[in-house]
């Protein structure tokens, strides 16, 4: 009976342990070797809508004013709907030639379904939570404005922070990156009742962090195309972007986005974006802003 | 004859074996590290200052609050040195002013390397080059400048830095560079006071607080933290500025990630568009380099 009590106690023992994380072992065929933060793919494809968002399509011309957005958005698919607050900050110096753009996601709420969990080896069972979200910072450099012949140019410094939270739960890519895009604008027609029609384009380069050993990182073409509209008292744009990443294990996202934007007079502007996910962001997302003219 | 035929077998067995051993040219670096048989050998490397070579995490400057008036081009020549390794190169670093004396933009990087370490070194840091010498091109550091406070009666000049290091280095896996982006953030401080000597004119008092995070690729700590640090004193003469101070960086995983050096600098002021510097360093901890720099500074007409 003595012999057989240590024995109970040790088969007890290994079978709670086996118990804590077996049915992330099972679903996601754990080899015993390899940790579970190496399952996890950190592209567009296998994270949370919030995870690699595709960058703005800049038009070429920097912001004037300093402007706090603040928006309510969600992201929505057969098997994931998240909810998140955006934050952004814009402060244009003195020049109108030089920002600085911050970004972030500072809150959101997620739910998928068992598909979408072991699609992305998440380590969250029942696949709801809260996460925050990493911060961007972004310089943005006018080189070339209102010239006759050429098109308005900016260049644009982003710098990806591993501030987010929630890898387990495949949410945040705790990763640096960053991405250095080029963007032209030009407007094409332009008149006193009908407002401006404004062409523009971008292209760059993005790079993130992998943490695979015979790829370290993941590097990607950054591309965009655009349309706007600028009337006296709204604006409306359309574009269509994403880039393009080398390794093809779900990094290349590419979007469609039609924002509303109003031009009151006052310190107050609303703005409401629907975005259209294709290849490997596979959501339907709409936000609401509000944006304060701060100066 | 059933023997000979055993014979046979096991020499052509013995002949295969010496080959694939001769083929593989990364034997001794399996051997030395006792290796595992299935971790990647990217993953011994050890992704701090200490284990990496001289420019894989090189230590910022400190702005002393203080951002440059005039866009300038500083291209240098460079010499780490220790018992174990030497390793000469290239350093340039271009500061474009977007707003005067309010933002500006630097971006610096060591185009080229040559090193060569010893046996110790080499194995030290995993590196699998077996004789420890060749040539590198480091990552590119894109830094923001904003001026937050200039000139105040009773505080001192304040520069906020945003900088991003790039991961376009290259020879990882002889320990060069580290494969990894990074960023940092810093605030420093200046303050001038006159002095008006025979040698000097003023004296600035500078300190330097920051933020640097790099990729580890280590699955239980993706990235190492580090707290930045400095402090420093510049005297102005006529002809020359001559800065010393201690600048380093306090990473949390305590793997060679707390370097800290003292540094000592020369500038001369001779005319407004060349001068010269002379920079020396001592690294103190997990830096272990005696670091000489000469530099060409050309500064461009605002």
């Amino acid at each position: 009976m003595k012999k057989l009590l240590p024995l109970l106690f040790f088969i007890t023992l290994g079978s709670a342990t086996w118990a804590q994380g077996s049915w992330w072992n099972e679903a996601n065929n754990w080899d015993r070797v390899t940790p579970w933060e190496r399952y996890l793919i950190l592209s567009p494809g296998y994270m949370g809508p919030n995870a690699f968002p595709v960058p703005e399509i800049l038009d070429g011309k920097i912001g004037q004013i300093l402007v706090l957005e603040t928006a309510l958005e969600g992201h929505f698919n057969a098997h994931e709907q998240t909810q998140n607050l955006f934050t952004r900050l814009f402060i244009p110096f003195k020049n109108k030639k030089v920002g600085l753009n911050i970004f972030l996601v500072p809150f959101e709420i997620f739910n998928y379904d068992t598909y979408l969990r072991d699609l992305r080896h998440s380590t969250d069972y029942d696949g709801q939570g809260v996460s925050t979200g990493d911060v961007y910072i972004s310089t943005h450099i006018q080189l070339l404005e209102n010239k006759v012949f050429w098109p308005d140019v900016l260049l644009n410094l982003t710098l990806k922070t591993a501030s987010g939270n929630q890898y387990g739960a495949a949410r945040f890519s705790d990763s640096p990156g960053y991405y250095f895009t080029l963007s032209f604008g030009k407007a094409v027609f332009k008149t006193e009742k009908a407002g401006s029609l404004r062409l523009y384009g971008m292209f760059g380069f993005y790079a993130w962090q992998t943490n695979q050993p015979d790829h370290f990182q993941d590097n990607a073409i950054v591309y965009g195309l655009g349309v706007k509209w600028q009337q006296k008292h709204f604006s409306l744009n359309q574009s269509l972007g994403g880039f393009s990443g080398y390794l093809n294990n779900g990094d290349r996202p590419s979007v469609y986005r039609i924002d509303l934007e109003s031009n009151l007079q006052n310190n107050v502007n609303y703005k409401i974006r629907f975005q259209y996910g294709f290849n490997d962001i596979d959501y339907r997302s709409i936000r609401f802003s509000i944006l304060y003219k701060l100066k | 004859m059933h023997t000979l035929k055993t014979i046979f077998f096991v020499f052509v067995f013995l002949s295969l074996g010496q080959i694939t051993v001769a083929q593989n040219e990364l034997w001794w670096w399996y051997e030395i590290h006792d290796y595992d048989g299935y971790t990647p050998w990217q993953r011994y490397l050890i992704q701090s200052p200490a284990y990496f070579g001289p420019n894989a995490f090189p230590l910022p400057q400190n702005h002393q609050g203080l951002l440059t008036q005039n866009a300038y081009l500083e291209t240098a020549l460079e010499g780490h040195f220790n018992t174990h390794e030497s390793t000469e190169n290239l350093f340039g670093r271009l500061f474009i002013p977007l707003l005067k004396e309010k933002v500006g933009i630097e971006v610096s990087m060591v185009p080229l390397e040559v090193f060569s370490y010893d046996t110790l070194i080499r194995d030290e840091r995993f590196s699998r080059n077996y004789d420890g010498k060749g040539t590198a091109s480091g990552d590119v550091y894109i830094g923001t400048q904003i001026q937050l406070l200039k000139n105040h009666a009773r505080w001192p000049d304040l520069l906020l830095g945003i900088h991003i290091r790039t991961a376009t280095g290259n020879q990882y896996e002889s320990a060069r560079f580290a494969d990894s982006p990074g960023y940092f953030f810093d605030v420093s401080a200046g303050k001038t006071y006159n002095v008006n000597n025979r040698l000097f004119k003023d004296i600035r008092v500078s300190g330097l607080v920051g933020f640097y995070v790099w990729q580890t690729n280590l699955a239980a700590h993706f990235q190492d933290d580090a707290i930045l640090y400095g402090a420093g004193i510049q005297l102005r003469g006529e002809k020359l500025l001559w800065y010393n101070g201690l600048i380093g960086f306090y990473g949390y995983l305590n793997n060679g990630d707390q370097p800290l050096v003292l540094r000592s600098r020369f500038q001369t002021q001779w005319t407004k568009k060349v001068n010269l510097g002379f920079q020396f360093e001592h690294g103190l901890h997990d830096y272990n380099f005696r670091s000489l720099r000469l530099s060409l500074i050309y500064t461009f007409k605002s």
